[in-house]
């Protein structure tokens, strides 16, 4: 009988699942034949017109570092904006690249003026920031979200210019995308964070940007610009030199980084998706991006907990990285210590990452491409059906509002 | 509370005991309920939800008139229902583990009360640092004797755990079935 309940317990286990099919209440297109023309929206819609069997070639190659030439068309209420851009385009990302919708870097030939907001036109653009002139631009596939929402990293992005925090980050706006005028699926149109995108962000020359990444597990890997004040920089970190570091990082903005990524719980954070940059002799600020690991887990630590101890999968070892290292060398400074904590409280006092707000930018976002998701859906089976689209849409909410009730919790936060 | 249900159950694993077992199958059909429910801001509409268990039981006289019960079951739910552009169907089996202390009332008949632990995820979604993997129920049970090995059943089930109504659309708060149990042994 024992044999038997383990048997029955196994198959249990194995079957256990749900399955969801629909019928959709109204007459959608298929993706095999809808048009560009059939998108009448304020949002991008992108047609990319590449020769075939190299763009497949890119496309089943994927791991390799090939690159095609193509030329952007973009349109926008119906209209033609872009004609024929000459372009360079590449397939980006390392994970999410195994999806089979799969991220593009497009590259101009000549930096394209986008003054008048033709390429990448979000609704609020921070003063401090410029995109005027844009060489490059990336059109996601909401990265590890591509199976569950295409609207998380945009929402916890979009959070980030609505808090007022002293934060740099990518702009981005949905987009439609096709492919020699075949439909390749919803993505989001995203500035660079990389030094050309950075030195147009600020309205600088490329030459003037000194920028570094920290990727999985904490490695600094130098990209561009005074190499020598990088390594300052992490000597500085080595030998706890306080009045060094806070000479030389933007302090306010380090702070709002670091309690912005904490407060969202971006599990994919410090030791990795971290970018950090100086104009000329200015001093270093931190950029968001890639905010498509943010609330999956570990929403129930402490911000502090979170910064010292960061790992994705091991509940107790944290990965060793520069950013943790740099924080509690600062944290040891009472000035630095105070300045944290009591910013923290005001963050949290003054709701400006609340569920309200994040919940208002998930619905404006969820609102602008309801009405094509059954055609990405339909050509994509990773979501499943658009009623499990709206329960991951659902869970994207919730997800944010636990680690909300969480470190409201704590008490007292510091 | 999990100590104590980890306790209760060893007590339940590991006692001697000399006193009347039974095993016996169960098998229930019934519907299950939910308050409105509202998903991305809209409700859903037309929302039916029939449920089938099918369950190993395993019954200890504890004292005379008292008893407990524990086993293992497969609940399937088969839900339906309009939201936004979808017109769904979703079908989710769950594994439930119940355990319940009765009272036997009268010579046929019997109460019993307890909860059940059920997966809330699917096992390939399981995520241990993740919320909402496990649900609570409670339950309450009658059983009335029909013949040696034959009882009727009536089984009432209510979720008892903080759960998003993302997760009450195929899995619901409340659900009523009626079932028979055969004796094996």
């Amino acid at each position: 009988m024992k044999a038997k309940t383990i048997f029955y317990f196994f198959i249990c286990i194995l079957l256990s699942c749900t399955k969801f099919t629909e019928d959709l209440n109204e007459d959608f297109l298929s993706y095999k034949q809808v048009k560009i023309s059939t998108f009448n929206i304020g949002f991008p819609v992108i047609n990319i017109k590449v020769i075939q069997e190299e763009y497949d070639e890119m496309f089943l190659n994927y791991t390799e570092d090939i690159e095609i030439e193509g030329l952007l068309n973009l349109y926008r209420n119906s209209q033609q904006v872009i004609f024929d851009e000459l372009v360079e385009i590449e397939i980006k990302g390392t994970q999410s690249a195994t999806f089979s919708l799969k991220s593009l870097g497009i590259k101009f030939d000549d930096t394209f003026d986008n003054s008048n907001g033709e390429l990448l036109s979000p609704k609020t653009i921070l003063p401090n920031h410029s995109l005027k002139k844009i060489k490059a631009f990336r059109l996601r596939n909401s990265g590890n979200d591509f199976q569950e929402t295409l609207i998380k990293d945009i929402s916890y992005t979009q959070l980030a210019l609505s808090s007022g925090l002293d934060l740099d980050f990518t702009y981005y706006e949905p987009t439609i995308v096709f492919v020699n005028n075949f439909f390749l699926g919803i993505m989001n149109l995203r500035s660079e964070g990389n030094t050309n995108g950075v030195s147009r962000l600020n309205d600088v020359k490329k030459k003037e940007i000194t920028l570094a990444k920290i990727n999985f597990p904490g490695e600094v890997e130098k990209k561009d610009g005074d190499f020598e004040r990088i390594e300052k920089l992490l000597k500085a970190i080595e030998e706890q030199n306080v009045s060094f570091l806070k000479e030389n990082l933007d302090i306010n903005n380090f702070i709002d980084y670091l309690i912005f990524q904490s407060c969202i719980a971006n599990v994919d954070w410090p030791y990795n998706n971290v970018r950090f940059y100086a104009v000329n002799e200015s001093k270093f600020r931190f950029l968001v991006y890639d905010l498509d690991w943010a609330n999956t887990r570990k929403k129930e630590l402490h911000p502090l907990d979170f910064i010292r101890n960061p790992t994705k999968y091991s509940p107790n070892e944290g990965i060793k990285n520069p950013i943790t290292d740099l924080f509690n060398v600062l944290y040891t400074d009472p000035i630095f210590k105070s300045q944290f904590n009591n910013r923290y409280k005001d963050i949290i006092n003054s709701n400006v990452l609340s569920s309200e707000y994040f919940n208002i930018i998930v619905d404006a976002n969820f609102n602008a491409i309801k009405e094509y998701m059954p055609l990405h859906i339909e050509k994509y089976s990773d979501i499943g059906t658009v009623i499990e689209w709206y329960r991951n849409i659902e869970h994207l909410k919730e997800s944010f509002k636990k680690r909300e009730d969480n470190i409201l919790k704590i008490s007292p936060l510091f | 509370m999990k100590k104590i249900i980890f306790i209760f159950i060893s007590f339940l694993i590991i006692q001697k005991s000399y006193s009347q077992k039974n095993t016996s199958i169960e098998v229930f059909s019934g519907v299950g309920f939910n308050k409105d429910l509202t998903l991305i801001n809209e409700s859903v509409n037309n929302y039916h939800l029939s449920t089938f268990q099918l369950n190993a039981n395993y019954r200890i006289k504890i004292t005379k008139g008292f008893f407990t019960e524990t086993g293992i079951g497969a609940q399937w739910y088969l839900s339906s229902g309009t939201i936004g552009v979808s017109k769904f169907n979703a079908t989710t089996l769950r594994i439930k583990i119940p355990i319940l202390v009765g009272r036997i009332l009268f010579k046929k008949a019997s109460f019993a009360a307890g909860i059940a632990i059920l997966n809330n995820r699917d096992f390939d979604k399981f995520d241990f640092r993740a919320d909402y993997n496990l649900r609570t129920t409670l339950l309450i049970k009658g059983n009335y004797t029909l013949t040696n090995n034959f009882d009727v059943l009536l089984l009432i089930q209510k979720n008892l755990s903080d759960i998003p109504d993302l997760y009450l659309l195929n899995q619901p708060e409340l659900d009523v079935s009626v079932g028979i149990s055969y004796k094996l042994f």
